[in-house]
Order: C-alpha cells, then structure tokens, then sequence
C-alpha cells in the first residue's frame, strides 16, 4: 500500500501510515456510485519498505538515470492492515484499490466487514486520521479545539484527475468528536 | 534597577569561611557603597542578626526574594551529615564526588585551587574583593568555570545545582519581579508599605527577630499578588524540505529566535532546540506572541502554545502541569480551498506558482519561494550540497521538557541513597518524600550541560573523526554526518555512546525513563532531508529513547541500556569477526526467504548466548535483524580494509 504524501518531482515518495478519509470516501464512492458515502481509516499497521523503481524513457526504451527522471524510491507498507469505518452498509466483502502507484501492483486491498458500532458519544482527543474541514459534521466532529491543518485532494464530479485542494483536519488535532476518531 | 547586578548576589560564596568567620560575605562589608555591593552583603538578611545587612533599599529586597524563588530548595528539614560544596549533577553518575570537598573552610579553597591552576586562594580572594570595587558587569562570564564547581547549596544532599545556573536564574527572577511590580497597578500599596519598612528598618534594631518576620511577610504577600504568564512554546517545522537551499529556513527560524530571545533575554528559561519557556508579564507575553505569530506566518510553521497565567509562587508547582497540558496550536492565513493543480511543494499549505530553476519547472508558494531564493544568495551548507556519493547520518537530539522533572526525581532518590550508602547523611526525615522541590535550575542546568558536556562535544569528535567536510550543522540539535558506507554509522554510535558515558553516565543506570531523545537515521545521500526531520520530531512512544532507522529497514527503538548492549557485542562480534560474519550472513540470507527460517538460523547460530538475546529483548526479532544488517556492513568495509593491508 502506498498512500501518497505527494509532491512533484521528487525521486522519493514517501507514505503516510493512516488512510485519510478522502482515499477511501471517494473510492467507495466510485465502487459504488453513492455520493452519500463517507469513510475513514486509522493507522495502518504493516513494515514500511522501500521500492526502488527505475521509470523507462518511452524514447529510448532505457531505464532513466539521472536527476529527478532517474530511479525513484517508492516507500510502501508490506501486510498493510487498517480498521475502516463507513457510514453505509458496503457489503461483507469488497475489493478495493487503493492509494498510489496501482499499476505497479499496489494498493490491491479487500474490505472485511467486521461489526456495525454504534458511536454517538462525544469526548476530546488527537484525530487518527486526515478529514476535510468541510466533512467534519458528517464525521461527528463537534469542536475543533488545536488543529493542525493540511490540504487534502477532493476531485470534481465530472473529471476527476481534476478538482481542488481543501482545507483539512490533520492528525494530531485535538478536537472533541466520535471516539472511533481518536487516537 | 540594572545596577543592582543580582547575579552576584553569592559571591560570598566563592571566599571560604575563615576560622572565626571573616571571610565569605564579610569581606564586603566595608564596601557598601554601590548597589551590587549592598546585595551581596544584605540579600541574606534573614539569617543574620545585624541591622547592616537588612535591605537598604527595595531593590535589595527584590534581589532576596529572587534568591527564594530560584533557590532549589532541594535541602530537606530534619537531615544532617556532611556538606559538600562541590556540584553533582544528578545527570553525572560516575562523577560524583562524596569525598574531597566536604570540609567546612577548606573545600572552597581547594575549587579556587583546583579550577584556577597555579593560582593562589590568597590572589584570588584579593582579585575578586577588589573586582567589585566597579560594576561587575561580566561577573557571570569572568567566574564562569568557578561557579560552575561550586555548589549553590553545601548542605547534606543539597549540592546538585552549581551557583553558575542559580546566579543566572536569580537574575532572571529578580528583572521578572521589576517587571511584574511596574505593570501591576494593584500592588503600589504593598510596595509603599515595604518601602517604609525598609526605611524605618533602624527602628528595629532592638527587635530583628520582627523585623525579619515582617520582611518574610511581605516577600509572601508579593509572590501571592503578583501574577506570572507562564508559556511553553515549541515551534514545528512541517516542512516537506528536499533542496538544500530550502535548508535556509532552519537558519533564518533559528536567527528570528535568537533576535526575540536576545531581547527578551531575561524572560527566557529552557531553550533548546525550538522549543522554550517564557516567564514573563502581560505586555512582554502580548510582544512576544506577536513576534512568534510573525514568524509563524512568514515561514509557515507551526507554533504550539501551552500557556498559563498563574500566581507567582505556584511557579513550581504548576510548571509541570503547564508542561505537560494539552496546548493550543495556532494557524493563521490559510484558505478553505486552493484551486489549481499544485499545491507548493514545499509547505503544502498554499499554491504552488510555477517558477523556473535550473531549466526545471518548480511549483512553490510566494513564501517558501523567496526562503529558497535568500538561501541561495547566503548559500550554506555547502558540504551537504557537495555530497554526491554514499549515504547520510541524519543525527538528532532532543529534550523532552515535561520528562524532566520525574527523571530528576528519581535521579534524586538514587543520589541520597548512595549519599546514605557512603554515610554522608546520617539523619533523615523518612516522612519525606523524596522531590527535587524546585527543579527550574536544575532543569536549567541539566539543559545547559546537555548543549555544552555532550552536543557539543560529539560535534567535535565528528568533525575530528569523520573529517569537518564529512560534517554539517542544520540546527543547533539536528546534524548531518556523510558516510561511505551504512554499516559506518556504528562508528557514529560508539562515539555519540562515549560522549553520553562521559557527560551523562546517568542514562545509562535501568528503569528511569529519560528525557533524552537521540536519533540515527541513514539513508543515500540523496535521500529527502525532509524524511528524516519528520521522523525525528515524531513521538516515538515510552521508553524509546533512541530511534534507529535505516531507510527501506524496520526502526529499531531502544533505551540508552540497550544502546550500550549494542556497542558491547558490536565489540564481541569484532574479536569474533571471522565466525560472527558468517553467522549473521547466513541467518540473513535465511531471513530474505522466510522469517520463520530465520529465527530457526537465529537459534541455531547461538549468537544469542553471545548477547543476541539481550538486544532481542525491546527490539524484537526484526529490529535485531535490522542490526545484523548494519553489523554485516561495518564488518565487509573492515574486511576489505584489512584485505587490502595485507595485499
């Protein structure tokens, strides 16, 4: 699993090791068709490796070799395992693809479902997870107390290699919400 | 008020008590003309029985009510034994010194002996009387190694603080007063009525038993009025730092620091790294916070405040408290959504604008642009942009402020027992317990000594060791070390392993956690800085004091007890190296094809009987085998080196 923490034109593309809502929210969505769908993953657990990938130049038909066109290194977590929580019932068993570098092999991922929780009760703690500011409602959110922001990636409807950055709960803001969302 | 100079207050101290007391404060008493002479001579009113050294003004009082508050006060009612005038710092272990200065008289003559070599007491006594005939403006500075050794307190298990760290804290304390009294309008009739009561102090010359009392009184109703702002700040950079001249932040941070810290000098406790302490009143709380802000918006970073106005003398009480709570973050200037493609590549907090560089189309904000273009105009770090072969030692340290104090205290119950074992104190009060009651100065202290006895130190022996071109300095507490070959960093670990021995043998006694935090991570030399700067700021979990990560390995997290059973059968394996390097080879090997295999290999190679087994423990399997890696490495380069001698 490779849930990238992108940025451009870096030969190293490190991974985040919680699945943020908008990863899974707008894959469920796709697998589905529902945009009524919201989700989340805490900390996945698993051994972080690196990967070391020579991209081919196209031209050429040889692997690149210098500068930032040049082997990568890709950091993923082997075994990755996440407890997941969705706001609709999504079936027993679904297959999902998640996260980067998924013609590589990555990101093959299967959701079990485990239990149906119940969750209404709000106490303070640090977020586990990444979740757009504009989402907090939908995730039970009561008060942000200490954010830490960050910009998470939400795609348009339409076309969704596009779309726009919004502001976004990173982990280790104490906020006052659902116990599921706190570390 | 400056000219009160109440650093000096104990230079009294530094003479020895003649037989027949004329020595120590004394000495100064026909002096008492100027300010600072008046507070070395009257600060300690309340354990004399002369109206002389009663305060002779308000100044004077303060400098003795900032002697209470920075006192450690570790000395405990109800004990007796031997004094001892010498510092054991409590982080010192294998330093401590029950022995050779504990004689009343001699002890301080044989530090001035000892600390000025060849030096006379005599020509030093005479020095330092006449030293303050002017204003002793550099006296922290010109008896800095002196007051270093000297202990603030000589009673039985009192001496952990040096009066270097207590003069400084007390004039600290002593401008903090100043600075409380000016901006409290509440407090003019306490001070009036002190005022006259230093006047009329004459009037009590048959009675100084009240008039002490009367002066106790006040000092108390002071530290009860006056409010403190008490403020815990701790700067993150989050960063996604990949260039070297990006590298520009951490220095411009680092100056913008530095300028407030220089104008708030006096306010400013436990600094380290990016993170510090601000005792302070409103107006200087509201300066600085808006100062801080500055910064947080200019670079972008991340200001983390725990903050807390309290009173006065529930400063050491409530310090830990205020440590350790929840704290507040404040981000200013962000926008609900960024439209575009890129966000910056740098801080990812805003849009990404498209400039060119060297050809390459970059994508930054306009903040993070011109950190890059100003760091290109100063350059620096050239050695780092220079490396272009082999691999990086990213090495960090840091302090965890709110562990400090409850390592103190253990230390602390470790110190009288031995004192108790070497029969140094002979009378306790069990009821007791046993707590550093004002660990401001020692944690002060324990800071200062950590910067100076061990950072310092292991950048030295890095540049000597791995040569000054093999070595960059990023921030005062984060290094980068060049290595040709990953299996090097156990050099790096032998010789940061010495120092700590040396400096802070302490860490190395089991079962107190510590507030110690140092990290190794290597990776190829062109490896994003950024990678490692996270992992190092990271909250590791308990007991972890150091964290090992080889990029693309498991971390190994250890205690500094583990960290020294590493360099104990590191030393096994290279008296072993022909056998050992066969074994870790082969249970490698196993362990690329199956985990299970490999333990099996593990078992049979008996390399746990040889101390394996000892690091298993904490680090689990897979962190040993990350070990065994490095291990393998640093013994192949060792190899071939002597290979090639024999050649």
């Amino acid at each position: 699993m490779h849930i990238g923490d992108v940025f451009k034109g870096g030969i190293y593309k490190p991974t985040v090791d919680y699945l943020r809502a908008t990863a899974i929210t707008f894959c469920l969505r796709r697998e589905f068709g529902d945009d009524e769908i919201f989700a989340f993953g805490r900390e996945i657990e698993g051994v972080r490796k690196v990967m070391i990938r020579n991209p081919i130049d196209r031209a050429t038909s040889a692997g690149r070799i210098s500068g930032d066109r040049g082997p990568i290194q890709i950091e993923y977590i082997e075994n990755a395992r996440c407890e997941v929580y969705v706001n609709k019932d999504v079936g027993d068993l679904v297959e999902v693809l998640l996260g980067g570098f998924k013609s590589l092999g990555f990101g093959v991922s299967v959701l079990k479902k485990v239990d149906e929780v119940e969750d209404d009760k709000v106490v303070g703690g640090y977020l586990v997870t990444a979740i757009p500011e504009e989402w907090s409602d939908a995730f039970g959110i009561r008060k942000v107390e200490s954010p830490i922001y960050g910009y998470l990636f939400m795609p348009d409807k339409e076309d969704r290699l596009r779309g726009k950055y919004v502001k976004s709960l990173f982990p280790g803001s104490y906020i006052r919400g659902i116990k599921i969302l706190l570390k | 008020m400056k000219e009160y100079h109440p650093e000096c207050h104990d230079a009294g101290k530094l003479l020895y008590t003649e037989i027949g007391g004329k020595d120590k404060h004394w000495r100064f008493i026909e002096k008492m003309k100027e300010p600072w002479q008046w507070v070395i001579t009257q600060h300690h009113y309340n354990k004399e029985n002369d109206i002389i050294h009663f305060p002779s003004d308000l100044y004077v009082f303060l400098a003795s009510v900032a002697d209470h508050l920075a006192a450690s006060t570790v000395r405990l009612e109800g004990w007796s034994g031997v004094s001892n005038y010498y510092t054991n710092r409590l982080w010192k272990r294998d330093s401590w010194d029950f022995i050779n200065f504990t004689k009343k008289g001699e002890a301080q003559k044989r530090i001035v002996e000892e600390v000025r070599r060849g030096e006379s007491y005599e020509v030093f006594r005479d020095e330092l009387i006449e030293y303050f005939d002017n204003e002793p403006v550099d006296f922290l500075d010109r008896y800095r190694d002196l007051l270093h050794v000297r202990a603030e307190d000589a009673s039985p298990g009192a001496n952990v603080v040096s009066l270097y760290v207590h003069s400084v804290v007390t004039k600290k304390f002593y401008f903090l007063l100043n600075e409380l009294i000016e901006e409290d309008s509440g407090i003019k009739s306490l001070i009036e009525e002190i005022k006259g009561k230093i006047e009329g102090r004459f009037d009590y010359e048959d009675n100084l038993g009240m008039l002490k009392k009367e002066l106790g009184d006040f000092e108390n109703k002071l530290n009860n009025s006056l409010k403190v702002n008490v403020i815990y700040y701790k700067l993150d950079i989050p960063h996604y730092i990949f260039r070297v001249h990006d590298l520009n932040l951490f220095r411009e941070l680092k100056e913008g620091i530095e300028k407030i810290r220089k104008d708030y000098e006096d306010n400013f406790f436990f600094f380290f790294g990016f993170g510090f302490v601000v005792v302070c009143g409103d107006k200087k709380k509201d300066e600085i916070d808006r100062r801080l802000k500055g910064l947080a918006s200019c670079y972008r970073i991340i200001v983390r405040k725990y903050a807390k106005r309290i009173q006065l003398n529930e400063l050491k009480v409530q310090l830990l408290e205020i440590l350790k709570s929840r704290g507040t973050i404040e981000i200013k200037g962000l926008k609900d959504k960024i439209e575009g493609s890129y966000l910056c590549e740098v801080c990812r907090l805003d849009r990404g604008k498209r400039y060119e560089e060297d050809g390459k189309a970059v994508y930054l904000c306009s903040h993070c642009y011109i950190v890059r273009r100003r760091g290109k105009e100063r350059g620096g770090f050239v050695k780092y942009a220079s490396w272009e072969e082999g691999y990086v030692c990213a090495l960090g340290f840091r302090i965890e402020f709110e562990e400090i104090f409850g390592w103190f205290d253990e230390l602390y119950k470790d110190y009288v027992e031995q004192m108790k074992k070497e029969g140094i104190i002979t009378k306790d009060n069990e009821k007791k317990e046993l707590k550093i009651k004002n660990p401001l100065a020692l944690a002060e202290e324990f800071i200062e000594s950590f910067n100076n006895d061990v950072i310092f130190k292991v950048k030295g022996e890095i540049a000597k060791e791995f040569g000054d071109g093999n070595f960059e300095e990023i921030s005062d507490n984060f290094l980068l070390v060049h290595l040709e070959e990953r299996g090097d960093v156990l050099g790096l670990f032998d010789l940061v392993y010495k120092c700590l021995k040396e400096e802070m043998s302490s860490l190395f006694y089991g079962g107190v956690g510590s507030p110690v935090r140092i990290y190794f991570g290597v990776g190829h030399v062109k490896h994003p800085f950024f990678a490692f700067y996270r992992k190092f700021v990271q909250d590791w979990g308990e007991r972890k004091d150091i964290c090992f990560e080889v990029v693309g390995e498991i971390p190994v997290y250890m205690s500094f007890v583990q960290l020294e059973k590493v360099i104990r059968f590191k030393e096994y394996i290279m008296n072993n190296v022909r056998d050992a390097r066969s074994k870790i080879h082969q249970m490698l090997e196993i362990a690329r094809v199956s985990e299970a295999l490999g333990r099996l290999a593990y078992v049979k190679s008996e390399m746990g009987e040889s101390g394996g087994n000892e690091l298993i423990e904490g680090i689990g399997y897979r962190g040993l085998m990350t070990l065994f890696k490095i291990f393998d490495m640093y013994i192949s380069k060792g190899r071939e080196v002597g290979e090639r001698s024999v050649v």
